[in-house]
């Protein structure tokens, strides 16, 4: 031991050792490809997560994530990876993502949807062989188009999908991004105006739904595109074929899960487009006896409530609404609706006094709730209706007294968001029913200001702009709401009208 | 019992003056180099010179998901730990026996000619006293989590169990053996008188023993502390520290090593003059 340790050719053996380490260092393996790669996202990831918690370099933070992200895309070369190995999955798994995040960064900060949908453009068929990544990467592609592309290239990428991408998994598990494609397809194009292609679309559709139905006999597929084919029924108008269509889905013989949804779907059509409410109660009584725990249980009994309402069956109405509040007593939505539906049935009867009660405790039992909300204007609906004007206006004030309050003490609270927002429309409503012109501004302007990501927002610019312009005759108001629309929400189609308007406005020659 | 405490306290004393003797720090600075060597080995298990090897090896000890970034990052310190028992075995008994000698060289004014060469020459003797410590270290870090917990993930109240429990069983194991490779080396005794010999000697002095045994060893529960805590560090810091973090950690046990070392010499001597 001890000539060992003292002996001359120790450093040899070393430096050779490290000449060895090194040489195998500077090759690469499919593991070593896919680990560093690994690295790289997660070092392009962190700077992202950065980005917010450093709000004062996110500018420079944005750019460094951009290029560690783009760095990635251009060093892995899947062709490096032998084709069959779980390491070449991965390294697409990353590249995926680096496509997307690149695209996410492109979107959020720089504003620049062209950019952010030619990376996932070019990405998308990267990784052919993994399904899921493909699928994130249209998925996403097609998110960017439909709210910032052009209707030829969505149609051409929603194409693309049909023709390229299987219906099912490999274990038949239908596909919905592909399987609706050809119907999202169809309604792009309606949305448009294009009519004359929703025909040929919608054609065409029905050849693709037939083909995959016959080719999964037996699936989950055949009846997923079995459900698709009865949309395309209703698109068209034929409504029987397209009851007829979901029966023969529910025959199938792997219906089973999806059951509760085609009774729904049926059920819906035959209420609110064939008006056959018995048909569509015995439907949705199949559907609650049949499936209690589905999570469309609850709300298949209240239809049957709605579908008797509909066929003026007003005791029975009466009954559904009435088990519905008993059996969901601990779900104030549910039964605060039930109980408001039940007024309405009340009413319909022409037993106002009850049915004002109703209206009344709905208000004072469940008073957060949509229906609680809604119901004080449903007895000044009435008063109006009844032509009784003090009546009208006292209970209008009481209710706005009543929103106010709920906006003021419930503002800040994140859970509690929807149900401001939904005072503060009710609020601005009636206002505008008060003819109280300069408060409806105010409260719609407030709601558009505090909450610029919900969706409703915009419109509350356009009707306070209307209001400006049409009942207070004030021009320049109306513009100046307007612009501020316009420049928070620049790529809304609505704020291409608005700004129309704007020269309309400016300009009425 | 006194008479312990007293020593326990020269023992260290005369341990932090030794400190500054360079020639003490080589041996530690010898196995520290080769662990540090491990970590570096180990943080590029991924290429193809070490992959053949490491790869399988980390999958075995930790499972798939440390063949991954970031969580072999999670695992490092435990894998290293494993690992680092072979080196603890096959370096740190031999390195253990160097620093004993120039400690006790050096307190006994004796020449230093043969510090490395004696431990060399009784090398496998060495690894034979340390080789019951290690397996002993190894089945109560094993064994004991499975004992506290059974099935099923275990509670805070657990996981304090079982690292304390570990700590006061390793300080035991440790305790018991300190004295054979002193008696191994400076009396040139058998192996069998060494492991004898050195149980006598913890009997004679036990609270010295557990002092100078447990005390340097309390560093540990803060290093520990932070290595339970990997996840966090990988995902709110940088995977990589975690690898500083285990290299700083091998130097603050060639410091718990230094202490130890020093004290075990010293009170050794003392009680064999006393003897």
């Amino acid at each position: 031991m001890a000539n060992l340790l003292q002996s001359r050719h120790w450093p040899w053996v070393g430096y050779s050792l490290v000449l060895v380490l090194l040489a195998g260092c500077a090759a690469d393996s499919p593991l070593a490809i896919r680990y560093q790669a690994e690295r790289d996202l997660w070092k392009a990831g962190q700077l992202e997560r950065r980005i917010g918690s450093q709000p004062d370099a996110a500018g420079q933070i944005v750019g460094e994530a951009q290029s560690a992200y783009q760095a990635i895309l251009d060093k892995y070369d899947l062709d490096q990876v032998e084709s069959d190995s779980a390491e070449r999955k991965i390294v697409g798994q990353v590249c995926a993502s680096s496509a997307l995040g690149l695209a996410r960064l492109s979107l959020v900060f720089d504003e620049d949807p062209r950019s952010a949908a030619d990376v996932l453009y070019e990405n998308r068929n990267r990784t052919p062989w993994d399904l899921d990544i493909t699928l994130r990467m249209y998925n996403e592609l097609l998110r960017i188009q439909h709210e910032h592309g052009d209707v030829d290239t969505l149609i051409a990428i929603l194409d693309e999908m049909i023709d390229t991408l299987p219906p099912a998994r490999s274990g038949s598990a239908p596909i919905p991004l592909v399987l609706e494609a050809p119907l999202r397809a169809a309604d792009v194009l309606r949305e448009n105006g294009f009519e004359d292609r929703v025909r040929s679309q919608l054609d065409l559709a029905h050849v693709y739904y037939d083909d995959t139905i016959e080719k999964y006999r037996g699936a989950p597929v055949e009846v997923f595109a079995t459900m698709q084919k009865a949309n395309v029924f209703l698109r068209q108008g034929l409504l029987s074929e397209a009851d007829q269509t979901l029966t023969r889905a529910r025959a199938s013989g792997a219906a089973g899960p999806f059951v509760p949804a085609i009774l729904s779907m049926q059920a819906t059509l035959r209420q609110k487009q064939m008006n056959d409410y018995a048909g569509a109660i015995e439907l949705l009584q199949k559907l609650y006896q049949d499936h209690p725990s589905d999570s469309r249980a609850p709300g298949a009994l209240l239809q049957i409530g709605i579908n008797e309402t509909g066929a003026s069956n007003y005791t029975e109405a009466i009954a559904a609404f009435k088990e519905v509040e008993k059996r969901y007593a601990t779900v104030p939505n549910m039964a605060s609706q039930a109980r408001f539906l039940g007024g309405t049935v009340l009413e319909l009867r022409g037993s106002w006094d009850e049915a004002e009660q109703v209206f009344r405790s709905v208000t004072a039992d469940f008073p957060r709730t949509s229906s609680g909300l809604l119901a004080p204007l449903q007895i000044a609906a009435h008063y109006e209706r009844a032509g009784n004007d003090a009546l009208y206006q006292s209970t209008l004030r009481s209710a706005a007294e009543e929103y106010h309050r709920i906006a003021r003490d419930l503002a800040g609270h994140d859970r509690s968001e929807s149900t401001v927002l939904s005072a503060l429309d009710h609020l601005a409503d009636v206002y505008t029913r008060l003819g109280d012109w300069d408060r409806a501004v105010e409260i719609l302007l407030t709601r558009a200001e505090e909450y610029p990501s919900d969706r409703r927002s915009p419109f509350a610019y356009v009707q306070a702009a209307a209001i400006q312009e049409q009942q207070l005759g004030n021009l320049d108001g109306a513009v100046s709401i307007l612009l501020r629309m316009t420049e928070k929400y620049p790529n809304l189609p609505l704020s291409l009208r608005a700004k129309e308007k704007i020269e309309l406005m400016r300009d009425p020659s | 019992m006194l008479a312990q405490l007293n020593l326990t306290v020269w023992a260290w004393i005369e341990s932090f003056k030794g400190l500054g003797f360079g020639r003490l720090w080589k041996p530690f600075l010898l196995l520290a180099a080769v662990q540090v060597a491990l970590v570096g080995l180990l943080t590029q298990f991924y290429r193809p010179a070490l992959s053949w090897i490491l790869s399988p090896l980390l999958e075995k000890v930790a499972g798939i998901p440390a063949l991954h970034y970031p969580q072999f990052y999670i695992v490092l310190p435990g894998v290293f730990g494993r690992a680092n028992l072979l080196i603890d075995w096959l370096l740190g008994s031999f390195c253990i026996g160097v620093a004993l000698l120039i400690v006790y060289s050096n307190a006994t004014g004796d020449g230093e000619e043969e510090v490395w060469r004696v431990p060399a020459k009784r090398y496998l003797s060495l690894l034979i006293l340390r080789l019951p410590v290690l397996l002993l270290l190894y089945l109560i870090n094993q064994f004991v989590p499975g004992l506290v917990v059974g099935d099923g993930a275990p509670s805070g109240m657990q996981i304090r169990m079982i690292n304390y429990g570990t700590f006061a069983l390793g300080v035991f194991v440790e305790l018991l053996f300190v004295f054979g490779p002193v008696v191994l080396l400076v009396e040139s005794k058998s192996i069998g008188s060494a492991f004898l010999e050195g149980f006598r000697y913890v009997f004679r002095v036990p609270i010295a023993a557990v002092l100078i045994i447990m005390m340097p060893n309390l560093i540990q529960l803060p290093i520990h502390w932070v290595f339970r805590r990997g996840d966090h560090i990988v995902s709110n810091l940088a995977p990589e520290l975690t690898a500083w973090l285990v290299i700083a950690a091998i130097f603050l046990y060639v410091l718990i090593n230094l202490l130890i070392v020093g004290s075990v010499v010293r009170v050794y001597g003392a009680r064999r003059e006393g003897a």
